[in-house]
């Protein structure tokens, strides 16, 4: 009796030891990812990269259309929204 | 009525571009490098660009729409562009699409992930521009010239032809000291241009 107590005791040890890093995971990934915004938004206002990003965008708006067929094209997108949902939830 | 239009047509001209110190660029660099190995991967870019995007998304819907736009920083122009399949609102995909294509094009040595270097021209030619003469959607050396070109005349405030430390505060230390090779404590504009280049060459 004595012995299954001890058992359950460092069972129970164990698994609270275990939760407490995945339970402090999620708010700290969340903060890292407002800490990126925060360092990167000081360093460049436009996300989507100012003089820089609107020269990128223009020559990829010209090359896009003939180059890829919209199967690929989908295929990129539901990729993309599958990794940034997988992203969501981690950080959450 | 005269006089407002004239302040008008003067402020764009007569704005100087502020350039970021080099502290916060550094700091920029560490917060999307996560594995501190002073290289920045396009897998931690791509954290990096949804962390921006979910920033953007304040509805949390997945979409940047045209409120949300107005609501940041977004360059419209840009915005209509990265819209590929143009319903008005930017999908993750298209968001990441183009921050991907502004990776490619700023790892100028391609070798598939930003030095501090390429990342501290990045931030240098968000502001002064670059020219894709060739359309091929990288930076070749004559194109990097001509951006360095234009970025020196707008680092150099005073206009004498030279940058200080102070004008180049948005440098590494660093790399001012090892482009200013005659040792007079400022850079010429050869000095400026053959050091990054020196720089994305050597990878």
């Amino acid at each position: 009796m004595k012995h299954q107590l001890s058992l359950a005791l460092f069972s129970a040890i164990v698994l609270v030891a275990a939760s407490r890093p995945m339970l402090a995971a999620a708010p700290e990934a969340d903060a890292r990812s407002k800490a990126v915004v925060a360092a990167l938004q000081a360093v460049s206002p436009d996300s989507l990269g100012g003089r820089f990003g609107l020269a990128v965008a223009t020559v990829r708006s010209n090359e896009r259309a003939p180059s890829r067929g919209a199967t690929a094209l989908q295929a990129a997108n539901d990729t993309d929204h599958r990794a940034y949902a997988a992203w969501k939830r981690s950080s959450k | 009525m005269l006089s407002l239009i004239v302040l008008c047509l003067l402020a764009p001209a007569g704005r100087a571009a502020s350039f970021p110190s080099s502290a916060q660029i550094q700091q920029a660099f560490a917060a999307v490098n996560l594995s501190g190995s002073q290289r920045i991967t396009a897998k931690e870019w791509d954290q990096a660009s949804f962390a921006l995007f979910r920033a953007a998304d304040k509805n949390n819907d997945d979409f940047i729409d045209r409120d949300e736009l107005r609501d940041s920083n977004l360059a419209p122009d840009t915005f209509l562009r990265a819209d590929l399949n143009r319903d008005d609102k930017l999908s993750v995909a298209e968001f990441v699409d183009l921050r991907r294509a502004m990776f490619n094009t700023a790892d100028i040595d391609r070798t598939e992930y930003l030095t501090p270097s390429e990342f501290e021209l990045l931030i240098l030619m968000e502001r002064v521009g670059w020219q894709d003469t060739n359309q091929n959607g990288r930076i070749e050396l004559s194109e990097l010239t001509a951006s360095l070109i234009q970025a020196f005349d707008a680092i150099d405030a005073d206009h004498d032809g030279f940058l200080t430390a102070g004008e180049a505060g948005y440098m590494r230390s660093e790399a001012f000291q090892l482009f200013d090779t005659n040792r007079d404590g400022k850079l010429s504009r050869d000095e400026f241009i053959l050091g990054y280049r020196t720089e994305m060459l050597s990878g």
